[in-house]
């Protein structure tokens, strides 16, 4: 698997990917501050006491990363996977002597591991400067504790894992009809379902886990249904 | 199965949205020969390469190819065999050097030779050239260097000369033939050049509709039907050669 995931990255490019988390982490960062200083801004207006916890702003920041990395993981499988089992390219992938499932699998691992890895790092990256600078110059009218670091890490954690398993879901979507617009169409509608759901509790809590859980459950059959598939195509 | 045989199809069929467009297709490729597959466009050329590759499953029949079973031992038969079939398909941004390398990996060899395949197509002065950058005739050189970079003992490729000017079709027709009598390898080949495939088969494969109608020597055809454009126009509209409506 190691050695599939290596040739898969010999021969497509990550450069624009990089780029992408590059733009993503700049606009997050400055989207983050903007609504820690939304209560501010604003102080006559009552709504924008949500704003003012670290718990709630950290939530919101985490939420949307996760439906963006999940977004950017279907562009990834898009590129990395439908259009290559779709016209001719699957000639080449079918005419190697390794098992259809293990190709299939490493590129699915390689798009979950690259979407996790990255939404982390870049997710870690602004969570450190977002808190370096509130512990000099605080700008929500919360409390900065060690408890709130760590719970927003932990969130971070969990979210990174709900956008990789969200972008599996919207592939199968994509495989189903062999269509790179259906991928991401439809990664854009579940990952904005699950943003209401998980906004529904703006607080770290169980909640998360149990999209988490829910996530893992549904890509258990979805991965077996591809491998169905894939054992099944004719090109 | 008879050892001499590379590949043997029995009552090949495959059927796609109801019709049928292999039709109890048999044929025999004996080892270290070159053979020839002919026929019109949609004859069934390339889908019984896919089938022989595992690209395609047969819906009945059965196709052995090197004594292993087309299905079952799929992966065997590929990690042995090499193939082009349609268009060739690359990774356009690196070189042809890489992507033979690549290539190499993923067909899990230790035997290959990235410069002497190179060397054998004519390829060796652009290798680091990205594919991008190749002409039609020089894809289809690359397309046959990847096809045996491996050192397979089966070469199946469908209309390898396409896009190859008369040099290239030179170079290739002598290189086939270099391949089959000093490197033991058996090509099973397609093509729309009726005197390419004449001159470079040990024996032909006319496929009409689905079905291979027979399979000759190229010196049979010469003496029983005078020509082989005469012959292919004899089994394929049978008997007439296309009336001019101009």
């Amino acid at each position: 698997m190691k050695k599939l995931i290596s040739l898969e990255l010999k021969r497509n490019s990550l450069k624009p990917y990089y780029i992408a988390v590059g733009i993503i982490m700049i606009s997050m960062l400055g989207f983050l501050y903007l609504i820690a200083a939304m209560p501010k801004i604003d102080p006559s207006e009552a709504d924008l006491e949500i704003f003012s916890s670290y718990g709630s702003i950290i939530m919101i920041n985490n939420i949307i990363g996760s439906a963006i990395f999940s977004i950017l993981s279907a562009v990834m499988a898009s590129k990395f996977i439908i259009e290559e089992y779709s016209g001719k390219k699957a000639i080449l992938l079918f005419s190697y002597p390794i098992s259809r499932t293990k190709i299939l699998d490493a590129k699915i691992l390689m798009i979950f591991s690259y979407t996790v890895l990255s939404m982390l790092v870049s997710g870690g990256i602004i969570l450190l400067i977002f808190f370096t600078t509130e512990s000099l110059f605080p700008l929500c009218s919360g409390t900065l504790t060690f408890g709130v670091i760590l719970n927003s890490f932990i969130s971070l954690f969990f979210y990174a894992l709900i956008a990789g398993l969200l972008g599996v879901i919207s592939l199968w979507f994509g495989f189903v009809k062999k269509s790179v617009a259906v991928t991401i169409v439809s990664s854009c509608i579940i990952s904005s379902i699950i943003s209401q759901i998980s906004a529904m509790s703006l607080t770290f809590n169980y909640f998360t886990i149990i999209v988490l859980i829910i996530a893992f459950i549904a890509v258990i059959p979805i991965l077996g249904n591809l491998h169905k598939q894939v054992k099944k195509m004719e090109v | 199965m008879n050892n001499s045989l590379a590949v043997t199809t029995t009552q090949l069929t495959k059927v796609f949205s109801g019709k049928e467009i292999i039709r109890g297709c048999n044929i025999s490729v004996q080892k270290e020969t070159i053979y020839g597959f002919l026929g019109k466009n949609g004859a069934g050329k390339t889908t019984v390469f896919k089938l022989l590759l595992g690209l395609l499953s047969p819906t009945s029949g059965k196709a052995t190819v090197l004594g292993l079973d087309s299905v079952k031992d799929n992966i065997d038969i590929l990690r042995k065999t090499g193939s082009l079939i349609e268009t060739p398909i690359f990774y356009e941004h690196i070189s042809a050097r890489e992507n033979l390398k690549l290539h190499l990996n993923y067909m899990k060899a230790t035997n290959g030779n990235i410069e002497e395949a190179l060397k054998m197509v004519g390829l060796s002065d652009i290798s680091e050239q990205p594919v991008s950058t190749f002409s039609i005739g020089m894809r289809q050189r690359l397309a046959i260097a990847r096809a045996l970079v491996h050192k397979p003992e089966l070469l199946i490729l469908d209309e390898p000369m396409n896009g190859l000017d008369p040099m290239g079709i030179k170079e290739m027709r002598e290189l086939f033939s270099y391949l089959v009598k000093h490197e033991k390898y058996t090509i099973l080949l397609s093509s729309h050049i009726l005197s390419e495939i004449e001159k470079i088969s040990d024996s032909i494969g006319f496929i009409v509709d689905g079905k291979v109608v027979e399979e000759i020597t190229p010196e049979d055809i010469k003496i029983k039907h005078h020509t082989i454009e005469d012959y292919f126009m004899k089994i394929t509209n049978g008997g007439f050669k296309n009336e001019k409506t101009y």
